[in-house]
């Protein structure tokens, strides 16, 4: 057989959506708009974080790209406390992209005249992982009713991120969640990631959660290009 | 399935070769992919055989799929191990990841193409 063709190179199967992803990036810079990849598996309390984020930080100073597979019930629940959030149905794609957040970032009032940018990404532990969207930083929500042992069993997603937060913490009585354990777990496969427990409920961590958000805007605004937090 | 994405990526991949040598196709990819992607294998090759034939040049392309096992640097000693799940992926001295040296690639490593002709004369 003849071969016909370059000599081979490595190529990054997702360099399209990196590609995109940098564009993002690019535009959100323009803007001056800090943004955060929000992922968990489904029910892990993104959205209800969100609602108890948001007014914190200031109502107007936050946008939020709300992703789901089908309907805007998230976006809805956002919009009626008077929050920004576009929604993108993803339709059989069970994750946020690139090209998806380009998308929507044409219409320039999902980003102009904000701080913040948060891309509620599709409930999933597995795909988001992969994706890049142009964010500044990523952050991995766990509630304490899922299990303690999932830093183990979904570790790409605990490793490629810059944050945990332990959420729904009022419930910590009520459920066999070892908060140490999932910790600790966490750690092993992201030794240097931070780590914070909240409740939505009682407001337990929130304003340290706020205020790691703020620190990171303001790191961004030092010119970071990406911004990573150590656990201090 | 993200498997679906990423299979399409692939066939981008290969048919911006194709465009670049014209009157060729496609006979096989090969493609390395890291165990600590979250990347079944299996559901790429099934994603990749169902969406190929939509492909110009691509119908008969083979995915051949290399595995790039783990290996990362201990957080507190910066010895060179290869974590484990049975393990909690820490070292033996019980610290977590520090660097991945190998183990999270998805990439295209290597095509071949194949000129119509010879193709052609081949199935005759």
């Amino acid at each position: 057989m003849h071969e016909v063709g370059d000599e081979h190179t490595m190529e990054n199967i997702l360099s399209r959506n990196d590609e995109i992803a940098e564009h993002n990036r690019e535009h959100f810079d323009e803007a001056g708009v800090f943004a955060i990849n929000l992922m968990s598996a489904p029910g892990a309390g993104k959205t209800t974080l969100l609602g108890a984020t948001i007014p914190l930080l200031g109502t107007s100073e936050c946008s939020v790209i709300e992703g789901d597979m089908v309907g805007d019930l998230d976006a809805e629940r956002l919009q009626s406390k008077g929050i920004r959030a576009t929604q993108i149905s993803t339709g059989r794609s069970c994750h946020l992209s690139a090209q998806m957040v380009a998308r929507a970032l044409h219409d320039d009032s999902t980003i102009n005249g904000y701080k913040y940018l948060f891309l509620e990404n599709v409930g999933n532990l597995v795909c988001p992982a992969e994706f890049q969207l142009g964010e500044h930083t990523r952050v991995v929500l766990l509630s304490v009713t899922e299990g303690d042992d999932k830093p183990l069993k979904y570790p790409v997603i605990f490793r490629n991120c810059d944050a945990v937060v332990f959420t729904k913490c009022d419930l910590l009585p009520y459920v066999d969640f070892d908060l140490d354990q999932a910790k600790g777990f966490v750690r092993s496969v992201n030794p240097g990631v931070r780590i914070f427990s909240v409740s939505t409920k009682t407001s337990e961590g929130i304003a340290q959660w706020v205020e790691w958000l703020r620190l990171g805007r303001a790191a961004y605004g030092n010119g970071l290009k990406h911004v990573h937090f150590s656990s201090s | 399935m993200h498997e679906v994405t990423i299979a399409s990526s692939i066939l981008d991949i290969l048919c911006d070769h194709l465009t670049r040598h014209p009157n060729t196709v496609a006979r096989s990819i090969t493609i390395l992919v890291g165990v600590f992607r979250n990347i079944e294998t299996e559901a790429l090759q099934f994603a990749f055989d169902a969406l190929k034939g939509e492909r110009p040049g691509c119908a008969n392309c083979d995915l051949q799929v290399k595995v790039s096992h783990l290996l990362a640097r201990c957080a507190r000693n910066n010895h060179l191990y290869e974590p484990a799940p049975e393990r909690y992926y820490r070292c033996d001295c019980g610290a977590g990841m520090g660097s991945i040296m190998r183990g999270q690639e998805l990439d295209v490593v290597d095509c071949t193409l194949q000129a119509i002709e010879e193709e052609q004369a081949c199935t005759k």
